[in-house]
């Protein structure tokens, strides 16, 4: 299975674990990598129109801090995964040069020079481990389609901050937290569901712990996806789109909020 | 950790970008401000300039109601002019609410009179535009609520915050937290304009829609 991985920056370790597993993987071949260039003007207004104030710290945690982010976040986090699998490198570029794989930076993951690189490339599917959105000239590239990892289930939780959401709308029962891996279409979240993983709250779980938890499942649960295209084992299915609602940035208020509802959700 | 020392600045330029208010700061703006709001009103004459009156018992009321300990209103009621819809309905809304490059989104009266008439009423068209404008604030953000620079500021703001107004309700009314969600950011923005106005309709407005969502957020998140 030829597969492209899509990234938001060369540093991401999430990227670079997705590629790299790939590439360790039996009838499975990096056969291009893209990043989206960080030093782009529009980049910056779109991320800061789209995140607010989140961006700098988004910024600090992932380009400043990088893999040293996630060094106190356990045996279960990316950066314990990272070494177990023998992850070369600090950057994409490195990893792509060890897979011998096509590597371009793109200041538009949805720009011809992209587009035309992927479609040399002729990926059966594209793994997208984040970058904004992708447009239909890029989705209509491999020829199975592009799988992304949400960190929600499919299809209630569609949009951003789903496990904060997920937490707060929790009436009694245990919160539905998880991932869903995806195929990706024009809208946002509503792409055919390949499989879902949930995620069990833990005693000590903190919003932060549960998300570390979370990010170091999505490379597990992008390996599965495309073991399961590659073995004919997993077959999309639709979503219906009155299924699920779409969520927005939270508010810190209704965060705060999420956050007591975790510890209650918690004792019971 | 490498880089930690860098940490104190981002977490300056993360306050410095950030526009959310604390929840204590709008709730002493909300109290005082009503309270000095009532006493100017029970002290100024009857006529036309008390337009929004009912708003203003509306507001302190829903602000009684969501636990903010306020003393009740002074005796303004007989002097009120007749409150638009009879008693007990909210006032009304412009029809207008926000507009962007001339384009009319969404219609408050009539949204909020099928809304009123059967609280978390069903109409699926009612909803699907409500959806179409929550989507509209919470991806353009602040662009969305920006003034229109051909109209007089105070009557956009009053379109914006009739939006927030209706954000607050129907989260109540069908127990959905993103219209609360979207009415604190809207609320939030909006601040800075309001928070040195003198009494009248603008100021008004902008504590009813404060007062909606506290209002909303008692019940929604126990608080």
């Amino acid at each position: 299975m030829r597969v492209a991985v899509l990234a938001p920056t060369d540093r991401s370790l999430y990227s670079r674990l997705v590629a790299w597993s790939l590439g360790q993987e039996p009838g499975v071949q990096v056969v291009a990598v893209v990043v989206r260039s960080l030093w782009s003007w529009k980049r910056l207004r779109g991320d800061l129109r789209r995140e607010g104030p989140r961006l700098v710290r988004k910024v600090y945690t992932k380009l400043v801090l990088g893999d040293d982010a996630y060094a106190d976040h356990g045996p279960h986090s990316l950066a314990a995964r990272a070494r177990a699998a023998g992850l070369p490198g600090r950057t994409l570029r490195q990893v792509a040069r060890a897979l011998r794989a096509p590597y371009l930076v793109a200041s538009d993951l949805n720009g011809r020079r992209a587009e035309r690189f992927l479609r040399g490339a002729r990926p059966d599917v594209i793994a997208f481990t984040g970058g904004g959105l992708i447009r239909g000239n890029i989705l209509e590239v491999p020829r199975v389609g592009t799988l992304n990892c949400h960190s929600g289930i499919l299809p209630r939780y569609r949009g951003m901050d789903v496990v904060e959401w997920a937490l707060l709308e929790c009436e009694g029962a245990a919160p539905d937290i998880g991932l869903t891996l995806h195929f990706m279409d024009r809208g946002v979240d509503t792409g055919p569901i390949l499989l879902h993983h949930r995620e069990p709250l833990h005693p000590r779980d903190t919003l932060e712990s549960l998300r570390a938890r979370l990010g170091a499942a999505m490379v597990e649960v992008m390996l599965a996806g495309i073991r399961g295209l590659r073995d004919g084992t997993l077959s999309p299915q639709p979503q219906e789109r009155s299924a699920g609602r779409q969520y927005f940035v939270m508010h810190p208020r209704l965060k705060a909020a999420s956050a007591k509802k975790l510890r209650t959700c918690q004792r019971s | 950790m490498k880089a930690a020392w860098l940490a104190p600045a981002f977490r300056v330029a993360e306050n410095l970008l950030d526009d959310t208010l604390p929840v204590d700061l709008l709730r002493r703006f909300l109290m005082s401000t009503l309270e000095a709001s009532l006493s100017a009103l029970a002290e100024s004459p009857p006529g036309p300039h008390i337009i929004h009156a009912p708003e203003l018992m509306l507001a302190h009321r829903l602000a009684r109601e969501a636990g903010l300990p306020l003393a009740p209103p002074p005796q303004v009621e007989a002097r009120l002019p007749e409150a638009p819809g009879g008693s007990g309905r909210p006032p009304g809304l412009p029809d207008r609410v926000v507009t962007s490059r001339g384009i009319v989104l969404g219609v408050g009266e009539t949204l909020l009179r099928s809304l009123s008439a059967e609280p978390g009423g069903n109409e699926p068209e009612i909803h699907a535009h409500l959806e179409t404008l929550l989507r509209y604030v919470e991806v353009r953000r602040k662009a969305a609520v920006r003034t229109d620079p051909l109209s007089p500021r105070r009557r956009t703001w009053m379109e914006v915050l009739a939006l927030a107004v209706l954000f607050s309700r129907f989260a109540r009314w069908r127990g959905d937290r993103r219209f609360l969600n979207a009415a604190l950011k809207v609320n939030d923005w909006a601040y800075p304009a309001h928070r040195r106005l003198g009494p009248g309709p603008p100021l008004t407005r902008y504590l009813l829609a404060l007062a909606e969502q506290e209002r909303a957020a008692r019940e929604l998140m126990d608080q």
